[in-house]
């Protein structure tokens, strides 16, 4: 707005003690329209060119093809009470896991599902609770013994059975294998997923992104692509370079101070951390002086280029400013 | 100085013309005229007529945007968003929107800390103003939750294991229920941060902008003048 005559006159004069000129003047509101159509015609061209993140979603019937011994694994978990599901049953507010993801499953499907299956369904429901905890714990700790040592996810992950050795197990597993195979056949043809929806028709994902955390695949899936929280997760999308970098602060609280990493921990290091900024940032003496010591105001107010204040655009106006406070140096 | 008398205490498209030229005029009649010619002060001190007093605006604005692509996103669907090219471009559309708010948020907070804006009764809309971001980092969590992809997937489940490993809310609400993360991602939070939002901007109607920081050699004489 400067008339130009020399860089001198273009430069804004800061004066000595800072202080800017306060004269009303007509709010600039032409600049508005233009942020706004600014600021939708760049959102408009990053969603049109560079979209957002959007990784395919996992399936029951995908992790269960993929990685069938995975899903082996899972099912009998479920079945033994060694599952991730068995340990949060009761916050999930959902039934027996070995009830939710196997038996119930297989009953419903029994009539379809041939004589061996309904008879190992039957076998299975005769015996009492600890005959059923023996064989699934037998069977889990034989699936360990054709487990490959390392999982490629470094020691968060967890490896899958390899499915092609799980024919060549024997021990005291009575009907289980029977059943967890018969279970992996209903999740590869996609009924498991179909059945977990059918169940809690209100949560459709729910009980489907549980079991699908039994299974090791996606927990190992995150690990790789360095997406759990302790690798810096929460700012991090899959696939997509752009995250929530602006969660810095409760990941910074989560991957490095004390207690962080445990839910009570996190919850009040991130309090404290919104004390100092309700409390203390605006009220402590000293630290709410900062920003009069760091004059980074200097960087945000507009300071008038010689003759901008002669400028029609910034004659005084008489009214008051931009809402109702009172004119300056008749208090705040 | 000599001061023109011209445009004071008149806002006539002729006076506003005079002031900032035919086509900033045009512009800026939406300020003057219905729905809007009752909500805007006409004028600022000097000072803040600066681009770093629109990023407050500019966050509302993508709030704004955030609200409406959301309810057509919320209408249609996470089949419809997750698939279908429109969809997609939406939902991307919401994701940009989101980033935006949260530049422009953090722009305005540095603003309003760096000018010393928490001064005195301001206090209150600086704790209104840190309680929305903080709410809008709730709300994120739970749009990234409601998404309905891999991500989202496999943070409902982590962040259980992470922080709701005991009872949450009585058993209400567990983050792999993708219908209740969508519920409160779209009825719950939005509405409040909504109401704060409301009360925010009223309250900084009601004190105007904030008198500038400056150093007490101003005491000694550099008297302003306008």
């Amino acid at each position: 707005m400067a008339h130009g005559q020399g860089s001198q006159h273009v430069i804004p004069v800061v004066p000595a003690d800072d202080h800017p000129s306060a004269r009303p003047v007509r709010h600039a509101f032409y600049k508005y329209p233009l942020l706004a159509v600014a600021a939708l015609v760049v959102a408009v061209l990053l969603a049109a060119f560079v979209g957002s993140p959007n990784w395919p979603r996992e399936t029951v019937a995908g992790a269960s093809t993929r990685d069938p011994g995975g899903a082996i694994l899972a099912f009998t978990q479920e079945l033994a009470g060694t599952s991730a599901s068995t340990m949060n049953e009761s916050e999930r507010g959902m039934a027996k896991p070995a009830d939710v993801f196997v038996l119930n499953p297989l009953r419903e499907a029994a009539p379809l599902l041939g004589a061996d299956i309904q008879s190992a369904l039957k076998t299975y429901d005769a015996a009492g609770a600890d005959q059923r905890q023996a064989w699934a714990a037998a069977y889990e700790k034989a699936l360990g013994t054709i487990t490959p040592e390392s999982s490629g996810a470094g020691d968060m992950g967890t490896a899958s059975p390899d499915y092609s050795r799980t024919s060549s197990l024997t021990g005291d597993f009575g009907p289980v294998p029977t059943l967890v195979q018969a279970d992996l056949k209903l999740a590869q043809s996609g009924f498991l997923e179909q059945y977990l929806q059918g169940v809690e028709p209100g949560h459709l994902f729910h009980l489907v992104n549980i079991w699908l955390y039994d299974h090791p695949r996606m927990l190992n899936a995150a690990v790789d692509q360095g997406l759990t929280d302790d690798q810096w997760g929460m700012v991090k999308e899959r696939g997509f370079g752009v995250g929530s970098w602006y969660l810095i602060l409760p990941a910074v609280v989560h991957v490095k101070l004390p207690n962080g990493a445990t839910g009570g921990g996190f919850v009040l290091d991130n309090l404290l951390i919104a004390a100092f900024l309700l409390f203390a940032v605006p009220l402590l003496p000293g630290l709410r002086d900062l920003p009069r010591r760091l004059r980074l105001y200097r960087l945000i107010y507009r300071y008038p280029v010689r003759g901008e204040l002669d400028e029609p655009e910034n004659m005084p106006r008489a009214e008051g400013y931009h809402g109702r406070a009172p004119m300056p140096g008749a208090g705040i | 100085m000599a001061q023109r008398s011209i445009g004071v205490g008149r806002d006539s498209f002729r006076d506003r013309v005079a002031e900032h030229g035919r086509l900033r005029a045009l512009l800026e009649s939406f300020a003057y005229a219905p729905p809007f010619g009752g909500m805007f002060g006409k004028s600022v001190p000097f000072y803040a007529e600066s681009y770093w007093y629109a990023m407050g605006g500019l966050t509302f604005l993508l709030f704004v945007f955030l609200v409406l692509s959301g309810i057509l996103l919320a209408w249609l669907g996470p089949y419809w968003w997750l698939t279908q090219p429109f969809g997609r471009f939406l939902k991307s559309f919401h994701y940009w929107s989101a980033q935006g708010f949260f530049f422009f948020a953090i722009l305005h907070a540095f603003r309003v800390w760096a000018t010393g804006s928490f001064r005195g009764r301001r206090l209150l809309n600086w704790w209104i103003g840190l309680t929305v971001f903080m709410l809008a980092m709730g709300e994120n969590l739970f749009g990234l939750l409601a998404r309905g992809d891999w991500e989202s997937q496999f943070v409902s489940m982590h962040s259980t294991d992470m922080l709701f490993v005991e009872p949450f809310f009585f058993h209400l609400f567990a983050p792999a229920d993708f219908s209740a993360d969508l519920l409160i991602h779209v009825a719950v939070i939005p509405v409040i941060m909504g109401a704060l939002i409301f009360a925010h901007v009223l309250l900084v109607r009601l004190q105007g902008v904030s008198e500038p920081l400056g150093q007490p050699a101003s005491k000694n004489g550099a008297a302003e003048e306008y």
